[in-house]
């Protein structure tokens, strides 16, 4: 047999030619050649293990307790023997106080945000699905929420119920699941009308079926990038309530309420106000850095 | 336009019953009852407790109560032959405590006619207590405005000009900071720097030197202004720029600019006269959310720097469970919100009359 002309011939073999890359793979890729986005991951990614690991490192490390006062030990400065970043005005650990704080804070805002998530979702692809008056509804909700100041509204709300770590993960759900509401159902307006969705009803797909099998995978991605932003967001908005004495309330640390002495602590000793600050400030600055670069990997107009 | 701005009138009217709901039903929701705290007397009896809890009408379905609060039951019985005793009545029963006599008229006028009831530390109306301070939160979310978009609008568009160079490089990373720091910190960071002993400029906190019968006139007390107009300035400047920068990146690239820059004009007239007007447009839309973080933001910054604004006013009502005052709060703070919507989305129809549909 004569040679036929095959793609082989010219050195690409066949079955890597068919082969392309997903958009995720695409921009996972992306992710993973930009360098600011990497470095603000492996940031985020060992603060979150040191906070997870810490009743380990406080316990075994560095042989303190976060939660023990020591009146006659406190306000010691950073570098004080057996504290390696000084004592809190009641002379607990400082930096296992950082490392429990940061467990409370990462996880109510970690929750919060997939909490949040998943009923903006839910509501965002049912009101953009069905439209009508089940859509007048949400977006008179939705309106009337964003109308009162969202510190205003999570004042109130504590006051009332003055919230532990749990019930503040879903206040703030609660107050956080617009954005993603919106974002989905500006989405599902579109998708509704694709062909896919009508090829799926046309073979007996449910109306939930095609919500949340077919058009919710298709808003996957935007959803990533909304949610790292969110977690910083939330971040901010639990340490702000914190710090002004209606979040997470003292014993538990947050880095919030470890700010809350003020402009007297702020006196005596600066490094206890400033030290939980600048974690506040770093972890939100990575959060937000990292959607900044999924959402640059993920927008299709983007070739390479 | 004056049809859109009556339709935009009508679409805040739902809006604003939706906000009297949702803050109702929160503080619904507080434990303790009104009784106990306006009967501080140990001696009052059971009965006259009882009878009081019927007058007030707490133990009403909740819709009820909720509609009293908005509209008062002032109206809802009444008087007719003039001997102190309602004689007619919608929605409550005349006999409500059950004494065998009708009650006399209810005295609440409801807050749509701004009867938010008494204030349980100042013992006033709470209406009063917010215009006295409201000044005060205003002049620092102006002084706010006057700083930051004038210049978030300049670091946009010279961004935009030179994007990509290390102006624009500089000028993202700045607005991701300014947006990641928290306000209390930077507030801090500011007493660090401007409070030090042999420093001592700038005045910490206040909004002037304690004098009896008010402060002076602003240009008398400005330096009072400088620190917490700054540490509320940095995120608007992030937001504004980053804003600025992509309307302006968007018209640099339109049609009409490349007209301009083919027709020969120089890249200066292009920029300032052709796309910074164009971009501009777009920010009327910015201005509502800004008022509405301004709100949030100036509540720590006012509690920092003790500025007697409403935003201190209602965390110190808070921690006090003054619900009267938590209320009226909200409800004002919520009418501006929608206000601020309202004026920047007229805004934004007059400079943009495609919208105008």
């Amino acid at each position: 047999m004569t040679a036929q002309p095959s793609i082989t011939k010219i050195g690409i073999p066949l079955h890597e030619e068919i082969r392309t890359k997903s958009l995720l793979q695409k921009a996972l890729y992306r992710v993973w050649h930009d360098r600011l986005t990497m470095t603000a991951l492996i940031i985020i990614v060992i603060l979150t293990t040191l906070a997870i690991l810490a009743p380990f490192i406080s316990n075994q490390i560095l042989q303190v307790e976060y939660d023990k006062p020591d009146l006659r030990n406190n306000y010691a400065p950073i570098g004080a023997p057996g504290h390696i970043l000084g004592t809190d005005d009641l002379g607990r650990d400082h930096l296992a106080r950082l490392l429990y704080g940061g467990q409370v804070s990462l996880g109510i805002a970690f929750f919060a945000a997939i909490l949040a998530i998943i009923i903006g979702v839910t509501v965002g692809v049912i009101s953009g699905y069905y439209g009508g008056f089940i859509d007048d509804f949400v977006i008179w909700f939705i309106t009337t929420l964003d109308s009162i100041p969202s510190l205003f509204l999570l004042l109130i709300i504590s006051a009332v119920l003055s919230p532990g770590p749990f019930s503040l993960v879903l206040i703030l759900a609660f107050l956080g699941w617009i954005g993603a509401t919106r974002i989905v159902r500006g989405e599902t307006f579109s998708l509704r009308e694709r062909d896919f969705t009508l090829a799926a009803r046309s073979m007996g797909a449910s109306d939930w079926r095609i919500m949340f099998v077919h058009i919710v995978p298709n808003v996957a991605s935007l959803l990533i990038i909304s949610l790292t932003s969110a977690i910083g967001g939330l971040i901010l908005t639990e340490s702000a309530l914190s710090f002004l004495g209606f979040g997470v309330k003292a014993p538990t640390p947050s880095w919030g309420n470890m700010l809350s002495g003020g402009i007297d602590l702020l006196r005596r000793a600066p490094h206890l106000i400033f030290v939980p600050g600048i974690l506040i400030s770093l972890t939100v600055f990575c959060l937000y850095l990292i959607g900044d670069g999924l959402r640059d990997a993920f927008d299709p107009r983007i070739s390479d | 336009m004056n049809h859109f701005i009556i339709r935009r009138l009508i679409q805040a009217i739902p809006t604003f019953f939706g906000i009297t709901i949702i803050s109702y039903f929160i503080i619904a929701a507080a434990p303790g009852d009104p009784v106990s705290i306006l009967t501080f007397n140990p001696r009052t009896s059971m009965e006259e407790r009882q009878r009081l809890a019927a007058r007030l009408g707490v133990n009403d379905p909740i819709y009820l109560q909720y509609l009293r609060w908005l509209v008062g039951d002032d109206w809802m019985r009444w008087d007719t032959d003039g001997d102190g005793l309602s004689d007619r009545s919608i929605l409550i029963p005349l006999d409500a405590d059950g004494d065998g006599e009708p009650d006399p008229p209810g005295e609440r006028l409801g807050i749509l006619r701004g009867d938010f009831g008494r204030s349980f530390t100042y013992r006033e109306n709470p209406l009063k207590l917010i215009g006295e301070r409201l000044p005060a939160t205003i002049e620092l979310n102006i002084a706010t405005l006057l700083i930051s978009v004038p210049l978030g609008i300049t670091i946009g568009i010279l961004a935009a000009i030179w994007r990509g160079k290390s102006f624009d490089q500089s000028a993202r990373v700045l607005a991701v900071v300014g947006d990641s720091v928290p306000s209390f910190l930077m507030a801090f960071g500011l007493i660090m720097i401007f409070g030090a002993p042999t420093f001592n400029l700038l005045p910490m906190g206040g909004m002037c030197a304690p004098v009896r019968g008010g402060c002076p006139p602003i240009y008398q007390r400005l330096e009072y202004l400088v620190l917490p107009t700054i540490a509320l300035s940095l995120g608007g400047i992030a937001g504004w720029s980053r804003f600025m920068r992509a309307a302006m990146l968007e018209t640099i690239t339109s049609d009409y600019v490349r007209t301009a820059k083919a027709k020969g004009l120089s890249n200066r007239a292009v920029w300032f006269r052709h796309s910074a007007r164009n971009a501009l447009i777009p920010m009327a839309t910015f201005l509502g959310p800004t008022f509405v973080s301004l709100l949030g933001g100036a509540t720590i910054i006012e509690t920092i720097f003790s500025w007697p604004g409403v935003g201190r006013l209602l965390t110190q009502s808070v921690s006090a469970q003054d619900y009267p005052v938590i209320m009226a709060s909200v409800v004002i703070g919520s009418v501006l919100t929608i206000l601020g919507f309202l004026i920047s989305d007229i805004l934004y129809a007059v400079f943009d009359p495609r919208i105008r549909l």
